[in-house]
C-alpha cells in the first residue's frame, strides 16, 4: 500500500496538469469571492449575515443562484487520475511497478480525496479572507450557519472529486470521462430535474427529482434566500445531512463498480 | 535464479482463442528469443506473464507469480509498449515514479539513463522523443531495479543500427551475469545473432522451443548440396537410406533428409563421381517460415508463377516444395509423383 501510495503521489506531482488546476481553482476561488465581496452591500440586503458570507465563501453557489465551480474544476483532477493512465497506456507501466491492484486504486481514492479535501478548505479560508476584508463585522465568520456551509462544501468537492475518479475508470476514456463529470451534474441532471419535476405538477414523479444525486448533495451547501420557484410543484429538497447521504452512496456504488472493473478488466 | 516457468498459459477474446495451454521455460544465463507471426499472441502472452491480463495459467518468477512479489521492478523487468509513459512527464520524473514504489533510490535513475545513453535527455519531455529514444527509456525502465529477469517485447523497434548492436550487446552481457532474458521480435536475422534458446509460437500455440542451434538444423531447409554428374545413380541410393534429392537452379541438388558424411559414403559406395559436397544450414528466417507457415494468422497469398522455384521443370527429382517444419527427426523421403502441392505450385 505505501508503494501504491509512493507512486500515486509522484505521479500527481510530476504533472503540468496538477498545478495549473489547482493554481486556476486557487485563481478562480480568490478572484471571485474578492469581487462578490466587493459589491455586495451588507447594510442595504434582505440576506442574513451568514447567507452573505456563505455566498461570498461559495462564490454564489449557496444562494443557488451558481454551480460551485471550484468543484467542477477539482474534479479534472479526478478524472485525469486514471484518464491519464489510459490516454498514454501509462496504465501498464503503472500495473508493472505496482501489481496491486486493490492497492492503486485505493491510493487514487486517498489522495483524489484528500486532494480535494484540502483544496476545498483552502477555498473556504480564501473565501472567508475576502468576506472579512470586505463586510468586516457582517462577515460574521464565527457562526454555525456559516461552518455548516463550509463543511457542505468541502464534502461535496470530495464527493465530486471521486465521482470523477471513478467514471474514468469506468468508461476509460478521458475525453469521454471529462464531458460526462462536467455535464452530468450541471446539465444532464438540470434537465431531468425540469422533466420531472415541471410536468408532474404537485403529486407522483416530482418525489424522485430530490434524489438525483448532486441535486440532493448540492443541499449540503444551499440555503436559498426565497423559496425556490420548484416550491409551487410541490418539490420539497431534501435535508442537508440526508442530500449528502445521497450523493455519498452514489458515488460509494460507483467506486464499488469502478474498482470492481479495475481489478477484473485487462489492462 | 531467476527461472521463468509458464505452465497453461490461456486468453481467450470473445470467442476467439488469441494464446491456447501455451506452457515453456526460460532458464537464466541465456537469451530466449520469443518467435511468432504477427497476431500469434506473443504479446497477449507476455501479457498473461505479468498479470496485466486475466486469463488462464501460471508464470513463476523463481516460484512466485508477479503479482505477488513487493517490489516487483527489482525482479523482474518488463517493456511491453513502444512508449510507455506521459508525454509531459520529463524522462527523469517518470523514472524516479517508478523507483519511488519499488524502494530503488533515485540515484539509479540517472544511472540506468547513462545505461541507456539519455542522460543528456533526462529533463526533457518524452512526448518529443522518436520511437528509438521511446524504447530507450522503456529499456531504462526495465534495468531499474537491476532485475534478475528481463521481459522485453519488441525493444529493436524503432532502434537504428548502432541502437541495436548497443541492445544486443547489452542483452548478451546481463545473460552472461547469469540472468533471464525473454525477448520477442519480428527481426529474424537480429534474434538469431542474439538468442540462445528459442519459444515459438503460432496461432497462440507453442511450435517449438529449445536451443536454437537445434530449431535451426532440424529445419527441413538445412541440406546438403551435391554437385554430380551421376545423380542417376546416386538418386535411388540417398533415397533408400532416407534421403530426398531435389534439383537446384545452378544444376547442383539440395540433399535433405541425411547428412553430409553419409552422402559422402553413399556416393562412394554406388560409384557417383562427386564434384562439390558442403552443408548449407538454413538461416533462421528459413526455419521460422517452414515452422510457422501454416499457423500464421494472416496469410497473404502469393499468385502462382510457371518457373519451378525448386528447379527447372522436368528435371530429375525437383518440384518438392519443402513441407512444415517437422519436429527433429529425419524427413522421409517422397517419391516424385505424389507431391500434393504440384511442381512449383503455390500452397
Amino acid at each position: 500500500m505505501t508503494a501504491a501510495l509512493r507512486y500515486e503521489w509522484r505521479r500527481l506531482w510530476s504533472i503540468r496538469s496538477t498545478y495549473w488546476l489547482i493554481g486556476s481553482t486557487l485563481a478562480f476561488q480568490f478572484f471571485m469571492s474578492l469581487i462578490i465581496a466587493a459589491s455586495v452591500d451588507a447594510g442595504d440586503s434582505d440576506f442574513s449575515e451568514g447567507q452573505l458570507t456563505s455566498s461570498v465563501v461559495s462564490v454564489g453557489a449557496s444562494i443557488g443562484s451558481l454551480p460551485l465551480f471550484s468543484a467542477y474544476i477539482i474534479a479534472m483532477l479526478g478524472v485525469f487520475s486514471f484518464g491519464h493512465e489510459y490516454r498514454h497506456g501509462m496504465i501498464r507501466a503503472t500495473l508493472t511497478a505496482v501489481p496491486n491492484r486493490g492497492a492503486v486504486f485505493t491510493a487514487k481514492v486517498l489522495t483524489t480525496g484528500i486532494l480535494a479535501a484540502v483544496l476545498g478548505i483552502v477555498c473556504a479560508l480564501l473565501g472567508l479572507l475576502n468576506a472579512t476584508m470586505f463586510l468586516g463585522d457582517d462577515a460574521d465568520t464565527g457562526s454555525s450557519f456559516v461552518w455548516k456551509v463550509i463543511l457542505g462544501l468541502v464534502v461535496y468537492t470530495v464527493l465530486f472529486g471521486l465521482f470523477g475518479l471513478a467514471v474514468s475508470e469506468i468508461l476509460r476514456n478521458q475525453t469521454g470521462a471529462l464531458a460526462l463529470v462536467l455535464l452530468f451534474p450541471s446539465v444532464i441532471e438540470g434537465a431531468l430535474h425540469l422533466l420531472l419535476v415541471i410536468p408532474e405538477g404537485e403529486d407522483g414523479i416530482n418525489k424522485v427529482a430530490k434524489f438525483l444525486p448532486f441535486d440532493a448533495g448540492g443541499q449540503m451547501f444551499a440555503r436559498p434566500l426565497f423559496a425556490d420557484i420548484d416550491d409551487i410543484f410541490g418539490y420539497v429538497p431534501l435535508e442537508p445531512a440526508e442530500g449528502g447521504l445521497v450523493l455519498g452512496i452514489f458515488t460509494l456504488v460507483l467506486l464499488a463498480l469502478a474498482s470492481t472493473l479495475f481489478v477484473k478488466r485487462d489492462a | 535464479m531467476a527461472v521463468i516457468e509458464s505452465v497453461g498459459l490461456s486468453k481467450t477474446y470473445g470467442s476467439k482463442p488469441a494464446v491456447v495451454n501455451l506452457s515453456f521455460r526460460v532458464n537464466p544465463g541465456s537469451v530466449t528469443g520469443f518467435l511468432g507471426p504477427n497476431g500469434a499472441g506473443k504479446s497477449t502472452t507476455m501479457r498473461l506473464m505479468v498479470g496485466l491480463d486475466n486469463g488462464s495459467g501460471t508464470t513463476t518468477f523463481d516460484g512466485m507469480p508477479f503479482r505477488r512479489l513487493t517490489h516487483p521492478m527489482r525482479h523482474v523487468g518488463v517493456q511491453l509498449e513502444a512508449k510507455p509513459f506521459h508525454p509531459t512527464r520529463k524522462a527523469r520524473n517518470h523514472l524516479r515514479m517508478l523507483a519511488g514504489a519499488n524502494g530503488i533510490p533515485d540515484s539509479r535513475v540517472d544511472e540506468v539513463l547513462g545505461l541507456v545513453g539519455l542522460l543528456s535527455e533526462a529533463g526533457h519531455k518524452p512526448g518529443k522523443f522518436s520511437l528509438g529514444m521511446g524504447q530507450r527509456l522503456g529499456i531504462a525502465a526495465a534495468l531499474l531495479g537491476d532485475p534478475h529477469t528481463l521481459i522485453l517485447d519488441e525493444p529493436a523497434n524503432g532502434l537504428d543500427p548502432q541502437g541495436i548492436n548497443w541492445l544486443r550487446n547489452l542483452l548478451k552481457q546481463l545473460a552472461s551475469e547469469g540472468r533471464s532474458i525473454f525477448v520477442s521480435s519480428h527481426l529474424l536475422s537480429e534474434m538469431a545473432l542474439l538468442a540462445d534458446q528459442l519459444v515459438v509460437i503460432g496461432r497462440g500455440q507453442l511450435i517449438t522451443s529449445g536451443p536454437i542451434r537445434d530449431f535451426i538444423t532440424s529445419s527441413a531447409r538445412t541440406s546438403v548440396i551435391v554437385r554430380t554428374p551421376d545423380m542417376s545413380l546416386l538418386g535411388p541410393a540417398l533415397a533408400e537410406r532416407g534421403g530426398h534429392a531435389i534439383g537446384t537452379d545452378d544444376g547442383s541438388f539440395s540433399v535433405t533428409g541425411i547428412g553430409q558424411t553419409e552422402v559422402g559414403d553413399v556416393a562412394h559406395s554406388v560409384g557417383a563421381r562427386i564434384h562439390e559436397l558442403r552443408t548449407r544450414e538454413a538461416t533462421l528466417e528459413e526455419a521460422f517460415l517452414d515452422a510457422t507457415g501454416m499457423a500464421a494468422e494472416f496469410v497473404a497469398h502469393t499468385p502462382p508463377h510457371d518457373a519451378g522455384q525448386f528447379g527447372p521443370p522436368g528435371a530429375g527429382y525437383s518440384g518438392q516444395p519443402p513441407g512444415p517444419w517437422q519436429p527433429p527427426g529425419p524427413a522421409p523421403w517422397q517419391p516424385p509423383g505424389q507431391d500434393p502441392y504440384g511442381p512449383g505450385g503455390a500452397r
